[in-house]
């Protein structure tokens, strides 16, 4: 029974989604997974179908075929907190330039203002990097 | 159709788009839309309102309509209540004109080549004003008589905000605001001077736009259209009406910073939980509420072995989840060397704190039993938090895939909690 994070994978490589969705509970923890490759060593560990599925997710605006009914967050809806920790998990991982235009489209659309504002430090920390 | 007259004031012009003219941009939050993209008032087909800040002259674009004969010269004015309590509410004024104007054609439309200003400011408060003006044109004919030719009523509903306001706010329109939120604010705001009482004054009113607390819905404009949302689209909200009048606030976000301890598998804290059912809601949404039985613990702190009552409930109540995933949403005005908190979600009075505005920035902050924050705020309107804590001699966990609920403690009981601050 392929992991989660297989399944992530195989979603974007092939375009085929898992035929009864992701739980929601199961999508939090492959991103928690990926996140912990980011912050428990040195090095960021996470592989390049991990990238792939995150800027995947960025693209696609945060949907995810869910099986279920997710949790309904206060903050933000379902959608924009997908691409929140998608851009945490790109940001620690040194991966930025990977998602140039997620970052200008986030910063341009109407987003819950925490997502909005964290896309435009991320485009103004890359902005720095590429002038250096 | 309407009767044929021999001339006509067929539409009239205010929010032209342009800086000159002075207006605040109103748009149709179901069609996402300026008003202005049309003359507001069209005889017998359109009357829309207009927003101004208050004080100001303001100008509008004419069109009248010519049916027959009518002198190609005249001077066209428009008459109505002064809308000034110094002068008597309804003592009628002429509120434009006489203006000169030579038709392009006597027989169909004209509009006249530039906006013709006011001859008076709107009043110089916030406000709703309802104002019906007379249109008339006066000429002399070639024997010296004078002639005067009633050209119609037109009818106007006028917003007066407080001051400015920025533009382009987060979820708002790219230029002033939804109707509904102007006509809202200038209307509970009408008179008020100070930052704090219009914002008192907001929070007072939101009952009576009838939107409701626990709708999935995180912008203000899908909150005007499916009537309500969650506290990230409530909090926008109140910002965007404070800011119709020109009031800016500082907006947050509340996150329970959640701790687990490897040794014993605990987690303080999993979840802020709030048990009143949110702004007009009888009972927590259906939507969005998480029903289950509660373990509710009567006293805290207690040791793992130590035998600890738990009050179980069957209830419905919101819980807001620690980490960055969720949290709840909240406003801060500074004024006066003070601090207020505004929560449009559970409160209906602003809160006064002890503390300097928290910074957005992420970082853990340790609130002990003391903080203001806590007292005034927190215990009363999030009274739970919720664990997976060791009591009784196991392990109560929290897991909402299968409704394990752990054990919720008062939250007033906890002797430190950490929180974090994001926009």
């Amino acid at each position: 029974m392929p992991t989660t994070r297989e399944q992530l994978r195989r979603m974007v490589a092939e375009r085929k989604p898992p035929h009864r969705g992701f739980a929601w509970s199961e999508l939090m923890d492959a991103l928690e997974q990926m996140e912990a490759a980011t912050r428990d060593s040195a090095v960021s560990t996470l592989e390049d179908e991990d990238v792939g599925v995150l800027v995947d997710l960025l693209a696609q605006r945060g949907r995810v075929p869910l099986r279920g009914q997710p949790p309904v967050p206060h903050s933000m809806p379902p959608e924009e907190l997908v691409q929140l920790r998608a851009l945490k998990i790109l940001a620690q991982a040194g991966r930025l330039a990977t998602i140039r235009d997620s970052l200008e489209r986030l910063d341009r659309e109407p987003s819950a203002p925490a997502l909005r504002d964290f896309a435009r430090q991320l485009l103004s920390r890359l902005e720095s990097e590429e002038e250096a | 159709m309407h009767d044929a007259e021999p001339l006509a004031i067929y539409s009239l012009h205010f929010d032209r788009g342009d800086a000159e003219c002075g207006a605040v941009a109103l748009w149709s939050p179901v069609t996402d839309t300026r008003l202005g993209e049309q003359p507001e008032w069209i005889r017998g087909h359109r009357a829309e309102p207009v927003a101004y800040v208050r004080g100001t002259r303001p100008s509008v674009r004419i069109a009248l309509l010519a049916n027959h004969f009518v002198p190609a010269s005249f001077e066209l004015s428009a008459f109505g209540p002064s809308l000034s309590s110094a002068n008597g509410l309804e003592t009628p004024v002429r509120w434009l004109g006489p203006h000169p104007v030579s038709l392009e054609r006597t027989a169909g439309w004209s509009t006249l080549a530039e906006p013709v200003s006011f001859n008076r400011s709107l009043p110089n408060h916030i406000g709703t004003h309802a104002l019906e003006l007379q249109w008339v044109a006066e000429w002399t004919d070639a024997d010296g008589s004078t002639r005067k030719l009633f050209l119609g009523n037109s009818r106007h509903e006028f917003f007066t905000t407080g001051a400015p306001m920025r533009q382009g706010e987060q979820g708002a329109p790219p230029s002033g605001a939804y109707v509904p939120l102007v006509r809202w604010s200038s209307r509970w705001c009408a008179g008020l001077e100070s930052r704090k009482d219009i914002c008192d004054a907001l929070l007072r009113g939101l009952p009576e736009t009838g939107l409701r607390y626990g709708v999935p819905a995180w912008t203000v404009r899908h909150m005007l259209a499916v009537g309500g949302g969650m506290c990230g689209g409530w909090y926008q909200l109140f910002q965007q009406l404070a800011n119709c009048q020109g009031v800016t606030l500082e907006g947050r976000t509340l996150h329970l910073a959640p701790k687990d301890d490897p040794r014993t598998d605990e987690a303080r804290w999993e979840a802020m939980v709030a048990v009143a059912p949110g702004i007009n809601q009888l009972e927590p949404s259906r939507m969005t509420r998480l029903y289950g039985r509660f373990l509710d613990c009567a006293r805290y702190p207690f040791a793992p072995d130590e035998p600890v009552e738990l009050l179980s409930h069957v209830a419905s109540r919101y819980v807001f989840m620690a980490g960055w995933d969720d949290g709840h949403c909240l406003n801060f005005l500074e004024d006066s060397g003070r601090l207020y908190l505004y929560d449009a979600c559970f409160r209906t009075e602003a809160v006064e704190l002890d503390m300097p505005l928290p910074p957005a920035d992420g970082r853990p902050v340790r609130l002990g039993q003391e903080s203001s924050f806590r007292r005034r705020y927190l215990h009363p309107t999030l009274p739970f938090l919720m664990g997976t804590l060791r009591a009784n001699g196991r392990l109560w966990e929290v897991d909402l895939g299968r409704n394990e609920l752990g054990i919720t403690v008062g939250t007033a009981q906890v002797p430190e909690i950490d929180i974090m601050w994001t926009r």
